[in-house]
C-alpha cells in the first residue's frame, strides 16, 4: 500500500540480486536502494548493528564504496558451516556525472541515507 | 496455537519448511479457540492473489468467521517521525468501532495494490467485514519496528497476550536475517509488475 504524499520521486531503483556474502572474509552484503531526484541521487544502506564511527564511505570515480563494521559478530550458517560475521561492505555504481564533494550523509537507527548530487553540465542554447 | 490445515496453490513454485524435521506448506493455516491465524512464508505471484483471496473467503464462509483482520504494511520511505504509525482501513461500516475504541486513525488517501487490494475487492462485496491493519514501513528494506507496532496493535484488538520483547531484543539482527527474503519478495514483486518495484501508474 502505498501513501500518496511519499510519491515524490522521479525513479526508484532497489538495487537486488546483488547479496553475496563474503564468507571467507566475513563480509556481509547490505540492503541498499537507490533513488533519483532531478538534481540529485540518495542512496540508502541497512546498516544494523552497525555504530556512526564504524562507517566508511568513500568514491571511486561514479562508484561509492560503503564499508562499515559490526559492534559485534552475527553468526550465520552457511553451506553447512557457521560462519562470524564482522562487516558489511557493498558498491553501487551511478550513471552520470557525480558530485562527490557535495554529497551528505546521515546515520539514523541503522540505516545511512547518503545524498549525492549531479554535475550539471552543458551550455544554454540561444534560441534566435 | 495448532496447526489445522494448509492453503495450497499449484501454482506457486513447489515449497516446503522442515521445522525440527517435521514438513511445513508455506501457506498455513491456525486455530484456537474462536480465532483462526492464516501465514504465508512466501511472496507470492499478485496474479494469483484473486484466487487466494476468494480461497480465503470460502474457508471464513465453512467455518462462520465474523470478520477478518489483515496486517500489512504502508510505504513511508521519508518517514518523518521516529515510532512507525498504523493506520486502519475498513469494508464495513460495523468495523468503525474498532478503529475508535482502540484509536486507530483511518487510511484516508492512497492506493492498494496487490494481495490486499484483492482480498479487500472479494471481500467488500460480502457479508464478512475486513479491517487492514497497514503500518509505516520501509519499502524495501525488513522493518521489526514497523512489525512490533502491527503486531501489538492486533493483539489488543483480538485480546490477546503477545510478548513483544523477544523481537526487540533481536531487532538488529532479526534485520540482517530478513535481506534474503526481503530481496526475494522485491524480486517477486518485479517480476509481477514488470520489473517495476513500486505500483502500476494510474490516472489520479
Amino acid at each position: 500500500m502505498r501513501n500518496d504524499n511519499d510519491f515524490e520521486f522521479k525513479i526508484m531503483h532497489p538495487i537486488v540480486g546483488s547479496l553475496f556474502d563474503d564468507v571467507e572474509h566475513r563480509i556481509l552484503s547490505p540492503l541498499s536502494c537507490l533513488r533519483e531526484f532531478d538534481n540529485h541521487w540518495m542512496l540508502e544502506f541497512d546498516l544494523p548493528l552497525v555504530s556512526k564511527k564504524d562507517i566508511k564511505v568513500t568514491f571511486d570515480g561514479n562508484i561509492v564504496n560503503v564499508e562499515a563494521k559490526l559492534k559485534e559478530k552475527y553468526s550465520e550458517e552457511k553451506l553447512g558451516k557457521i560462519t562470524k560475521f564482522e562487516y558489511f561492505k557493498k558498491s553501487i555504481s551511478l550513471s552520470g556525472r557525480i558530485n562527490s564533494k557535495k554529497t551528505t550523509a546521515k546515520f539514523q537507527k541503522g540505516r545511512l541515507e547518503i545524498k549525492i548530487p549531479k554535475k550539471t553540465i552543458g551550455n544554454p542554447v540561444k534560441i534566435n | 496455537m495448532k496447526q489445522i490445515g494448509e492453503i495450497e496453490m499449484p501454482d506457486l513454485p513447489s515449497t516446503l519448511f522442515v521445522e525440527d524435521g517435521e514438513l511445513l506448506a508455506p501457506i498455513r493455516v491456525y486455530n484456537k479457540n474462536n480465532l483462526f491465524v492464516i501465514i504465508s512464508d512466501v511472496p507470492f505471484d499478485q496474479l494469483l492473489a484473486n484466487e487466494f483471496a476468494l480461497a480465503v473467503h470460502e474457508f471464513c464462509k465453512k467455518n462462520a468467521v465474523k470478520k477478518i483482520v489483515i496486517v500489512s504494511g504502508m510505504e513511508t520511505i521519508n518517514k518523518k517521525n521516529d515510532t512507525p504509525k498504523i493506520y486502519g482501513l475498513i469494508t464495513h461500516s460495523a468495523l468503525d468501532i474498532i478503529l475508535y475504541n482502540y484509536q486507530i486513525p483511518k487510511f484516508l488517501n492512497g492506493s492498494i495494490f496487490g494481495t490486499d487490494a484483492a482480498i479487500i475487492s472479494v471481500f467488500r462485496k460480502t457479508n464478512i467485514p475486513a479491517l487492514v491493519l497497514y503500518a509505516e514501513c520501509h519499502p524495501f528494506f525488513p522493518d521489526p519496528e514497523a512489525s512490533i507496532i502491527a503486531i501489538a496493535t492486533l493483539a489488543n484488538i483480538l485480546d490477546v497476550k503477545v510478548d513483544t520483547h523477544d523481537i526487540k531484543n533481536r531487532i538488529d539482527k532479526l534485520r540482517i536475517q530478513h535481506r534474503n527474503l526481503m530481496e526475494e519478495t522485491i524480486r517477486t514483486l518485479q517480476q509481477n509488475q514488470g520489473k517495476q518495484t513500486r505500483a502500476p501508474q494510474i490516472y489520479r
